[in-house]
């Protein structure tokens, strides 16, 4: 019953979501003319339809025994049809259910990418990059600095030289010591 | 004869040193990112799409044509050596593919694997250029009712072609319409769901979207298993043999009903590669001469889903050149390069930039040659990527997702929309939620929303005008059935399982 409950779990949260931003859309602001439709139908109309879907999985979910009731789409119902034989059970094949997890690696990858969000406008994008692409590697379990470090560096400038000489793309400098490092890299590179 | 001479003036485009250039490079990216397990064609036509910012159109759109076409051959030799498919359309090749290599006929499975794309390619390619021209003729008469009911019926069809259960489905495209609805409203300019925050006012980019779910979704997946894809040994002969003349001619009914399938699957919007691939060898399971030795090892188990899903992709650039209607995520990325251009794909197109559709086309047939050109001498040494370690190429795809992201607009909220995005996407595949139905809601739902406004509005609230006109009513009548064939047939397939179990042994 308890593992029941859980599955419910993302429903739940749609729901909730839906439900609000509903409330939110009988707010917006607007003046439709002689019973014209206003910008708040459409959003309503999907809001309505996705808080209908979540309710229905559900109490289907809850009442009836899930899996044996649920429509899978064409090409699921394909693979299901298939001889047992044909089926793959190659490793690349598993769902991450039936795999070995990690969800410490999960954890600090994530972390690393909101940092590098949080820290590109202050450490700029050469030095955000080196330090983001030499962790995300160490946290993806390679264990060989000197490749990390070469490829870290020189990744790092190749895309500040790609992106800013030639696609012209304005990437954050950053802010004291690591701004006048980007400067110099880009003096050194020819950006202007 | 007028559309011959056209399209020798595409060639003509195609030859000039920079379109060949985009066209070469295309190729041979679109075969590495098929061919490393972990990265798609979709994936890698969002990561190479900030390289086209600098570019002009033409070249664009046929590197990144190019990057799709061959995305749709490359992963098949992982597949058929190694049993690791490097797409998911890459799947059903595993089951005879992989069966032929393992009978130690590698080289003829590699041979047929070339045939079927070489065939499908240039058939597909063929008709998509007959109908492409007639249909963008024709679509000059549609008026908004029949947008609406074109881009309804590919998301039902995305709903009801995909994996996975059919309400996980739903409830993944209305997140994405829902998320299109952010910004200010077209028509009465009202601010929606921007929560006082300006950058929402001009709404979410479906490129961030797509490049947070498909990418950096994909890696944090993949994180969490340890990067741990197992890798065969290094070295071993990789060569490709030709079937005979009379062999191939076998097979011609299976490369007809394959390439016929993969043209329509390509056309509805929603319905892909991958889908194709299976439906083409469901369909050989059904009809082929030799269906009884399907899966084990024979020729049609290969060619029939390397032709469908090579030829989607002249079907799926039919709706986006002649409606400016995306059907998949690849399709969607390259109308994001012509958005991003200033160009708007549409009937239009076909009369002000005729030149600019005749090179895409062009490129096509061209991709396809080069494509087994490619796959014929250069394979040996494309399959070394394969051998790179995860960790270090996936922390490049996250950076190619940040820089993509940020390119776009310039603009750091993008770069934590991507962060969002991304961890929606790991959440969406940790739930056994299908991501291309968010993706898709997200791209076609502002079309969708002004189509509908606008019949509405000219029409007075009456919604049956969406099935008195002629081609709006028929098209929503292939939508309501796209919704109850998956319902019918699984109904179908348990009834006969019953049937199975209630059976007296033997």
């Amino acid at each position: 019953m308890m593992d029941r409950l859980k599955a419910q779990v993302p429903y739940v949260v749609v729901l909730l979501i839906s439900g609000y931003l509903f409330y939110r859309s009988t707010q917006f602001g607007f003046d439709a003319p002689g019973g014209r439709i206003g910008p708040d139908v459409w959003p309503k109309a999907i809001l309505g339809l996705a808080m209908l879907t979540c309710a229905f999985e559900i109490v289907k979910n809850l009442l009836l025994s899930g899996g044996r009731h649920e429509t899978p789409g064409v090409l699921e119902s394909i693979v299901e049809e298939a001889p047992a034989e044909q089926t793959p059970v190659d490793d690349a094949q598993q769902s991450p259910a039936q795999r070995r997890a990690f969800p410490h690696l999960l954890i600090s990858g994530t972390v690393m990418t909101v940092a590098y969000a949080a820290l590109i406008d202050t450490l700029g994008f050469f030095t955000c990059t080196v330090l983001f692409l030499a962790g995300f590697t160490w946290v993806g379990r390679y264990r060989r600095p000197g490749v990390i470090l070469a490829a870290s560096l020189i990744g790092g400038l190749v895309f500040m030289f790609v992106f800013m000489k030639i696609v012209y793309v304005s990437l954050p400098l950053g802010i004291g010591p690591f701004g006048q490092v980007s400067i110099l890299l880009m003096k050194v590179m020819g950006i202007h | 004869m007028d559309l011959l001479q056209q399209l020798g003036g595409g060639f003509a485009t195609c030859f000039t040193p920079i379109n060949f250039i985009a066209l070469v490079l295309g190729l041979v990216t679109g075969m590495l990112v098929a061919v490393l397990p972990g990265l798609t064609a979709v994936m890698g036509l969002v990561l190479a799409l900030p390289f086209t910012y600098g570019m002009p159109i033409a070249p664009s759109i046929i590197l990144l044509t190019a990057m799709y076409m061959s995305g749709t051959y490359g992963g098949a030799f992982t597949s058929i050596l190694f049993r690791i498919p490097g797409e998911p359309l890459d799947v059903p090749l595993l089951w005879d593919g992989y069966a032929m290599a393992h009978k130690g006929q590698p080289a003829m499975a590699l041979g047929w694997t070339l045939v079927a794309a070489l065939f499908g390619g240039l058939f597909s390619i063929t008709v998509a250029v007959l109908a492409a021209h007639s249909f963008a003729t024709f679509a000059l008469k549609f008026d908004s009712p029949e947008y609406f009911a074109i881009i309804l019926f590919g998301l039902t069809s995305v709903v009801s072609l995909g994996g996975g259960s059919i309400v996980n489905a739903f409830v993944s495209l209305f997140l994405g319409l829902a998320i299109a609805t952010v910004g200010v409203d077209g028509i009465y300019g009202a601010e929606r769901f921007t929560f006082g925050v300006p950058m929402l006012a001009d709404g979410i980019e479906y490129l961030t979207v797509m490049v947070g779910a498909y990418g950096l979704g994909e890696v944090l997946v993949r994180l969490e298993q340890g990067f741990d894809t197992a890798l065969p040994a290094a070295g071993g002969k990789i060569a490709t043999q030709f079937p005979s003349l009379h062999e191939v001619w076998d097979i011609r009914a299976t490369v007809a009903r394959s390439t016929a399938l993969g043209i329509v699957l390509g056309l509805i919007p929603g319905a892909g590669a991958t889908i194709a691939s299976f439906v083409a060898y469901g369909t050989e399971a059904q009809y082929s001469k030799r269906r009884d030795k399907l899966g084990s090892g024979i020729a049609e188990g290969i060619v029939a889903p390397q032709t469908a899903s090579t030829a989607t992709v002249a079907g799926h650039m039919v709706p986006l050149l002649t409606l400016g209607i995306p059907g998949s995520g690849a399709t969607a990325v390259i109308l994001g390069a012509f958005l991003l251009h200033g160009m708007q794909p549409g009937p239009q197109v076909f009369i002000k930039n005729a030149e600019l559709v005749n090179a895409i086309f062009a490129s096509l047939f061209l991709g396809v040659i080069g494509m087994c050109l490619m796959g014929y001498f250069a394979i040996k040494l494309l399959i070394k990527v394969l051998y790179l370690p995860e960790a270090v190429t996936s922390a490049f795809v996250v950076m190619f997702c940040f820089i993509g992201a940020f390119a776009a607009r310039n603009n750091i909220t993008d770069l934590w929309m991507i962060v969002t995005f991304g961890i929606v996407g790991y959440l969406f595949e940790r739930y056994k939620f299908p991501i291309a139905p968010m993706v898709l809601g997200c791209i076609l739902g502002t079309q969708a929303e002004s189509s509908f406004m606008t019949s509405m509005l000219s029409s007075r609230n009456d919604w049956t005008i969406f099935f008195t006109r002629p081609i709006a009513g028929t098209v929503m009548l292939l939508a309501i059935v796209s919704l109850a064939y998956p319902l019918i047939r699984h109904v179908r397939h348990r009834r006969k399982q019953a049937g199975l179990r209630g059976a007296p042994a033997r």
